[in-house]
């Protein structure tokens, strides 16, 4: 079992609520590196995984910085080869992930195991190649697999990949889709549909991303600056993150999933509610469900894209409802990975809680003043028990999820 | 076992534009199915500015989510799903991305995300209650009808489900055909309090998926080429007094058997 189950420093809380679900074992693979070791080294470091955009797939590289996962280029996966199934494949590949969803395979049974994965974009990418040289209005033959064109594609392809053959979804729900994957993942769990689930985020670096964020002008051209009062948009990244849920009793000393507080704006379909209003009913949910105040909590992962917009509304809403919480965004160092953030930024919280290192906002010289009193510019060592992570996505969908450490 | 009771139902469809017109042509087996590629959604709940901004996928799903809570019900959340998603939005973004990607529309680009339909339902119903949009590939309404399920489970009823697809559009077509549109809703309350609805009992069981057909021959074409229309059998059963069983795949080793019981 991956030693990154065991956090240092750390105690069970007597009263652990009761829809509090195991996390096992988890990884990532984004801008900063490849697995937990990488990810919590240069966290620690304060180091930025962001480069000068080189993506070319669509012409000439848009002026701006991207958070691109070093070396895919030379790594083809099993099957069907696309850029997020060669992320997903070397997600497999470390950390022991493979081998501890091998065992839990074995333990639970195919059948017993879900999948849920959260994804803004899925292949697209390759759709993108195949309408590039259309035969004759038709897709190129080379490029007509159903995976590659339907955003269920990488969950099929994982499922064939791993064996498991329980129900498996994919939720699409913007930059919250694989937070949300956490909280259906328990909740397939505590319904006693699986006895584990695998959940993942995964988006890869693609056309229409860049290009379409770049038409809605929150790209910014220099490295992004969350919660920074020259901030000036986004920087998007490509990740994949992992975890995998179980009962409490498969694994007690493992780190936990205590609540996903979810909640739509009802506002507007690309802009956030100016008073943060959705925001703070999934937080209050989140809260609510895992029975916990707001000084129980001592980090939270922000959502934090650099737009003008959200962390604005972000740093308001931080300052009044949870004042004494150090907070930081990590998007500066891996990019907004979109779709997979949320199981991206869950990883980087129990890397956090698990290595006692809250991150820094890298990028943020002079933080909004509503903030600044508790963002973490640098990263900074402290003990962290409970930890939430926030994802907020078109749409207006809201998700927020509530993290414990395990005991060593 | 979860359970749930029918409490509002949704339908839209070639030359059907809504659930009673759906089970009046249903019940007269002399009428052949209509025939077109297009439904014609009413958008009469959007605000006039949406109206004029939402896409044909959006309209679709947001009228068969109003139909399904006419009653007076607020949903306390929903899921959406579709396999597709908004094709014939996602084809002018491939195309343009193609030709000049710098010319990417933004509204098109607000609007490609999966969620745009479950977005507009929350500003159209003014509800902060969660919602999901799921993709589960052609078979995925199971998957959707599940996930309804366990929030049911979960206390939060009535649950909206909406399951959409839209006729196929551009070379996106070659790879996710999709024949005609078609969208149903289906409002889920707790079995307990609604005694008149018909009854859903869910199991997941272990096996190899099999989707059950309609039992009226004449909605097979719509069964067999858009994917929300999978869940034909289980309006058919509800409408149909007595007790009816039908399963939907999951996974590739699961399926969901669904047993719907509807009084007199």
């Amino acid at each position: 079992m991956a030693r990154w189950l065991y956090c240092r420093a750390a105690t069970i809380p007597s009263t652990m609520p009761e829809a509090a679900v195991a996390i096992a074992s988890y990884t990532a693979v984004s801008a900063l590196g490849s697995g937990n070791a990488a990810h919590r080294d240069a966290l620690r470091a304060g180091r930025s995984g962001l480069v000068p955009n080189d993506y070319r797939a669509a012409g000439a590289p848009l002026p701006c910085w991207i958070g691109r996962v070093a070396g895919l280029e030379d790594d083809p996966p099993p099957d069907v080869d696309t850029r997020l199934h060669r992320l997903l494949a070397r997600a497999l590949r470390q950390d022991q992930f493979g081998e501890d969803l091998a065992r839990t395979l074995a333990d639970c049974g195919a059948a017993r195991v879900a999948l849920v994965l959260g994804t803004s974009t899925a292949n697209i990418e390759q759709s993108e190649q195949a309408y590039r040289r259309l035969d004759d209005g038709h897709l190129p033959m080379d490029l007509r697999d159903p995976r590659l064109h339907h955003l269920h594609g990488p969950a099929e392809w994982l499922g064939a990949q791993t064996g498991i053959a329980g129900p498996a979804f994919t939720i699409s729900t913007a930059c919250s889709a694989s937070a949300k994957a956490f909280g259906l993942g328990a909740h397939l769990l505590r319904a006693g549909i699986a006895d584990a689930v695998l959940v993942v985020g995964a988006d890869s670096l693609c056309a229409s991303t860049l290009h379409g964020f770049n038409a809605l002008e929150l790209v910014d051209a220099s490295p992004c600056r969350p919660f920074d009062v020259q901030r000036a948009g986004l920087s998007i990244g490509e990740a994949a993150a992992m975890a995998i849920l179980r009962h409490i009793d498969d694994a007690p000393l493992a780190a936990r999933l205590l609540a996903c507080g979810e909640s739509s704006d009802a506002y507007h379909l690309s802009a956030p509610h100016p008073q943060g209003t959705g925001a703070e009913r999934a937080l209050r949910a989140a809260l609510r469900e895992c029975d916990l105040p707001p000084d129980a909590f001592d980090y939270v992962n922000l959502h934090g894209t650099a737009s003008r917009q959200n962390d604005v509304i972000e740093a308001a809403l931080i300052a009044r409802l949870l004042p004494r919480v150090l907070a930081s965004s990590t998007k500066g160092a891996t990019g907004h990975t979109l779709g997979a953030a949320g199981a991206l930024e869950a990883v980087i919280t129990l890397l956090a809680m698990h290595s006692g290192c809250a991150p820094g906002t890298t990028g943020c010289i002079a933080p909004e003043p509503a903030i600044a009193a508790q963002l973490l510019r640098s990263p900074r060592s402290t003990t962290l028990r409970h930890a939430l992570s926030f994802s907020f996505g078109f749409g207006g969908s809201n998700a927020c999820l509530a993290l414990a450490c395990g005991v060593p | 076992m979860l359970t749930a009771r029918v409490l509002g139902f949704g339908l839209c469809a070639p030359g059907l534009r809504d659930f009673p017109g759906f089970v009046t042509w249903l019940r007269d087996a002399s009428q052949p199915l209509p025939a077109g590629r297009s439904a014609q959604p009413s958008a009469a709940r959007l605000a006039p500015t949406e109206r004029r901004r939402a896409p044909h996928a959006v309209r679709l799903a947001v009228d068969v989510a109003s139909q399904a809570t006419t009653n007076g019900h607020d949903a306390a959340g929903a899921v959406f799903c579709s396999a597709f998603g908004d094709m014939a939005n996602t084809d002018v973004i491939l195309t343009t991305l193609a030709r000049a990607p710098l010319e990417i529309s933004p509204i098109r680009f607000t609007h490609s995300v999966h969620n745009a339909a479950a977005g507009h339902w929350s500003i159209v119903a003014a509800s902060h209650a969660p919602t999901t949009a799921l993709a589960c590939g052609r078979e995925g309404v199971g998957a959707a009808l599940l996930a309804a399920l366990l929030e049911v489970d979960r206390g939060h009823e009535p649950q909206l489900l909406v399951c959409s697809d839209t006729a196929d559009a551009g070379a996106l077509g070659d790879a996710a055909r999709c024949d005609s549109d078609f969208a149903v809703a289906l409002l889920l309350g707790a079995e307990h309090g609604n005694p008149g609805a018909p009854l859903l009992r869910g199991a997941v069981r272990v096996g190899p998926g099999r989707a059950t057909p309609p039992r009226d021959a004449r909605l097979r074409p719509w069964w067999g080429g858009n994917p929300a229309a999978r869940l034909l059998p289980l309006v058919e059963d509800c409408l149909q007094p007595g007790r009816q069983g039908f399963t939907l795949p999951l996974g590739s080793g699961t399926l969901l058997a669904i047993d719907c019981e509807t009084p007199n």
